[in-house]
């Protein structure tokens, strides 16, 4: 099925909130997040559109983004068909404040380690995850490092690891300035 | 009563050091006797060496790389290099060890060893001593390195050092029943439990060689070879010192001299097996080429000690081509090679021998019909 | 984590009979899980009951530093991914950042790229077959896979100036143009290949003691694998024909023609072990097949990279994925872009980070060799798990 095709299927079926988007360089639905496990289970289940490989969680901070007034995060999905061969891309946003997305780990086992990835560097919290615990990072690290406004930690467990470059973590001028 | 090898080297040794004398009567034999054990243990320790270059040339050939070049012409005094780095390295028991344990687990594996060589004959009268129960010696001195080794595996505070010692305690002791088939299979073809026996029983062509004597011999020499590298520990056997599972398994936690030690046992253990098998089913010392044999004196002497040497040392390197190629093999598979290939097989091919000997009794099926039998 | 493992162990132990289970600790610093994993393992004795990977030893969050470089400057970080086949890598990042720049890429670009990753392919499989050698006892099929990618790692050398880290497919097209004469080394690497194919085949593949030791173990059917996300040789080793170079084709890979491997069963049952291994000995195959179309078809003359993306790229605003097929499955680039030469936004989809996650389920109630052969089955990089 061509994305076309599949987004407005969307859009008709769960009717307000959802967004065919096409132009652009990938064509997505936008949808509330409280959306997201129904339509989830809607593309498993449904046997036209069948997706059943999650390919990738993503997850955006869009704080400070040209031409974006909030700072939401944005949490992108990609899913496949491996029998009907279409793919589908679904992109939701969430608040600063709360980041709370219902979890998709019960429909595709890929989710689990993909939300907890986007919850330890990202800090977005899933609910419903079995095991929302950091993967990447050490259990212990404060903070979540790929937010725009991540504060680099000064030392960590007694190893000073505060570098002399630039302290808004962009390179540029000479090194040990 | 003839005098065995180790009386007559403790009366040479204290001829040739006289200040012995000085001790005490009742102190003389025993000391020299001590002494004398002196002499197993450098051999063993010798042919550990041999063994490391020998394993490290052989497996570089085989990997297609060139193995120890620098250290000597051609890399020959590598091992040494390597025996004074060990003895030269720091002495780590860790934290929570068994400590008594695990200084004497080296020791009774080594122990094992030695005392295994005591009863492998290098020629009719060079032999530490001729036990008339040789062969059942063996089997049973040949499970106290398993003591060894569970202790080493225990001392060690290590779950995978335990989980190394208790798969090696099952192996070796399942393995050591098609051993002691096959023994008694060759027992049958001797006539006699004492190891200079056997040999003398293979005396001639070579064709009176254990090998040759039945259509079904190859079973047991086979079944034998299979076992002994089961109770060596080396690939395709190597479960419980899996590098890539185990680390080391049982001997993880040794570094230095200690660790050499376990080494050394292996290699001399290796080299055991080797003679052992010559011995039960090739011949032995003799050559198997009868004017070769009946040379006398101190050449005669050479020649059969070497051609036992060259025997074992073949089989070593058999042992380390085959450690070189083959993968391992996984616990529940090593015993069903035991226990439902090698033991049925060995089972009746002691019976094709038993009844073979009833019928043509000492006479090789090479020899029957067109010549008698050696014996 | 190992809180949930070793409360589950309280629970399953019945009132009555004490079962003494052992907790074990694979790694991180292991001889046989392939880098810096840690395997938390509870055991009966011999028996798996239950494991858990523990990722993120080698978390160096390449994602926070490609935003502080230029797109440019952050080819270098995706080298340090899937290390072992970091062309492929490359490749993904250029093309993820082509499909938001937009462009033409030169015909001559476009056949080094076909040129030097498929090279890395074989590259790759060849250390997969050496190390799962490795893990099963047979330490001379390493010796011989790496004799002969050190060929592969001489033309690379050649090539770009590096064995392992190459920083050479760029968006836009390659970094250098191709020495003289390279093609004639990799037509006499490819006879080679072949020869030693057979060779590696026969030592290990075909032997006797290999097969008892993967054949059947570590089963994965097709569902759970695509549950998982699993792709690449393990995917298609239960069966599913799926190659991202033939679905979604990238480049010029529509003009080569090439089957698609999948597990034979001729030993075991599709998705075990042996046939996971076959998947990645026929793809070799498969590739010295491209490489040779490739020097059949290569362009004299071109240019090497497009001039408009040589130093600078700025794509549009705007997001996409864009995926590749690597050595160790479907590797896609998640790139989000805010019209500057800085990403703003990049995120890595590893294909060994699902090919690890499928671990547990393979490993329940299997002895604890069968495990390790599993995890080297699976052929996992840590450099892309943790990224």
């Amino acid at each position: 099925m061509e994305s076309l095709e599949i987004l407005s299927v969307l859009a008709g079926k769960f009717g307000e909130g959802l967004e065919a988007v096409t132009e652009g360089p990938e064509s997505h639905l936008k949808l509330p997040a409280r959306e997201v496990a129904s339509v989830c289970t809607f593309l498993k289940e449904d046997p036209t559109l069948d997706c059943d490989l999650l390919t990738c969680i993503s997850a955006v901070d869009l704080k400070g983004l040209k031409g974006e007034t909030t700072d939401d995060f944005e949490v992108v999905y990609h899913l496949e068909s491996t029998r009907k061969l279409h793919t589908v891309c679904l992109r939701l946003r969430v608040p600063r404040e709360s980041p709370k997305v219902p979890s998709v780990s019960a429909i595709w086992e890929t989710a689990n380690w993909h939300e907890r990835e986007a919850y330890d560097l990202m800090g977005i919290e899933f609910e419903g995850h079995p095991n929302l615990v950091r993967i990447l990072c050490a259990d212990d690290w404060v903070g979540h490092p790929l937010r725009k406004d991540y504060e680099y930690p000064k030392e960590y467990h007694g190893v000073h690891c505060e570098f002399e470059g630039n302290q808004d973590g962009t390179w540029g001028g000479h090194p040990g300035k | 009563m003839p005098e065995s090898t180790t009386e007559i080297l403790a009366y040479r040794i204290l001829e040739l050091l006289p200040f012995l004398t000085a001790l005490p009567e009742a102190l003389h034999l025993p000391l020299a006797i001590a002494l004398t054990g002196l002499v197993p243990i450098t051999i063993i320790s010798l042919i550990g060496l041999v063994g490391v270059y020998m394993e490290r040339k052989i497996s570089a050939f085989i990997q297609v790389r060139l193995g120890p070049m620098e250290v000597g012409p051609y890399g020959i005094l590598q091992t040494l290099a390597d025996g004074i780095k060990l003895i030269g390295k720091e002495d780590i028991i860790p934290r929570g060890a068994d400590r008594p344990l695990f200084i004497l687990a080296p020791i009774f594996a080594f122990v094992g060893v030695v005392l295994l060589f005591v009863a492998i004959p290098f020629d009719r009268n060079f032999i530490v001593v001729d036990l008339n129960v040789g062969i059942f010696y063996l089997a049973a001195v040949a499970s106290i390195e398993v003591v060894g080794v569970i202790m080493a595996g225990w001392a060690s505070n290590n779950k995978w050092s335990l989980l190394g010692a208790m798969r090696e305690a099952a192996q070796v002791v399942a393995y050591e029943i098609p051993l002691g088939i096959c023994l008694i299979t060759v027992v049958l073809l001797a006539g006699s439990f004492s190891m200079v026996e056997i040999v003398e029983g293979q005396k001639g062509l070579f064709l009176n060689w254990f090998l040759f004597r039945n259509p079904v011999m190859w079973v047991p020499f086979i079944a034998f070879m299979v076992a002994s590298l089961a109770e060596l520990k080396r690939a395709p056997f190597d479960l419980p010192e899996a590098e890539s599972e185990l680390v080391s398994g049982f001997h993880t936690e040794y570094t230095g001299m200690r660790f050499s030690i376990f080494f050394i046992a292996e290699y001399g253990a290796m080299f055991i097996s080797g003679a052992l098998i010559s011995v039960l089913f090739l011949g032995g010392y003799y050559t198997g080429i009868p004017f070769l044999d009946d040379i006398g004196g101190a050449i005669g002497l050479l020649l059969r000690t070497g051609t036992l040497f060259g025997k074992a040392f073949f089989f070593i390197f058999v042992q380390m081509w085959l450690r070189w190629t083959l993968p391992r093999v996984r616990l529940d598979q090593m015993f069903y090679i035991c226990y439902k290939v090698l033991v049925p097989f060995g089972f009746v091919a002691l019976l094709i021998t038993a009844f073979w000997e009833l019928v043509f009794p000492g006479q090789g099926f090479m020899s029957l019909g067109w010549a008698p039998g050696s014996q | 984590m190992t809180e949930a493992i070793a409360r589950e162990s309280s629970v399953h132990s019945a009132p009555d009979i004490r079962t003494e289970e052992l907790l074990l600790n694979m790694g991180p610093q292991h001889p046989s899980t392939h880098g810096v994993l840690r395997v938390i393992v509870r055991t009966d004795g011999e028996m798996v009951l239950d494991c858990e990977p523990v990722v993120g030893y080698l978390h160096r969050c390449f994602e926070k530093c490609a935003e502080s470089g230029t797109y440019v400057q952050a080819v270098c970080y995706t080298d340090r991914l899937d290390y072992l086949m970091a062309m492929g890598n490359n490749l993904g990042y250029a093309l993820a950042v082509e499909k938001l720049a937009g462009g033409e890429i030169p015909e001559m670009a476009e056949f080094i790229r076909v040129l030097v990753t498929e090279l890395n392919r074989i590259g790759s499989h060849l250390i997969a077959l050496g190390t799962f050698g490795l893990d099963t006892g047979a330490i001379t099929p390493f010796f011989y896979s790496f004799r002969d990618r050190e060929m592969v790692l001489d033309i690379l050398e050649e090539i770009c100036g590096q064995r392992l880290n190459y920083n050479y497919i760029r968006p836009g097209g390659v970094a250098y143009d191709l020495p003289e004469g390279i093609l004639k080394k990799v037509e006499k690497f490819l006879d080679h290949m072949e020869k030693s194919l057979v060779e590696i085949n026969d030592l290990l593949t075909y032997n006797g003691i290999f097969i008892h030791r993967t054949a059947n173990v570590g089963i994965l059917d097709v569902e759970t694998a695509i549950r998982y996300g699993v792709t690449g040789p393990n995917l298609r080793s239960t069966g599913l024909k799926r190659d991202l170079r033939k679905l979604r084709p990238y480049g010029i890979y529509d003009r080569f023609e090439f089957n698609i491997c999948t597990g034979t069963g001729e030993y075991g049952t599709l998705g075990d072990c042996w046939n996971r291994h076959i998947v990645r000995m026929q793809e070799i195959t498969e590739s010295i097949k491209i490489l040779r179309q490739v020097l059949g078809s290569f362009p004299t003359e071109g240019e090497h990279i497009a001039k408009a993306m040589a130093r600078k790229v700025r794509p549009a605003v705007g997001a996409a994925y864009t995926a590749v097929e690597n050595s160790k499955g479907e590797l896609g680039f998640y790139v989000a872009s805010d019209g500057s030469d800085k990403a703003w936004r990049i995120k890595c989809r590893a294909p060994s980070f699902h090919n690890i996650s499928v671990l547990p389920a393979l490993c329940k109630n299997t002895m604890l060799a069968d495990m390790v052969i599993v995890l080297g089955s699976l052929d996992i990089v840590l450099g892309e798990i943790d990224r």
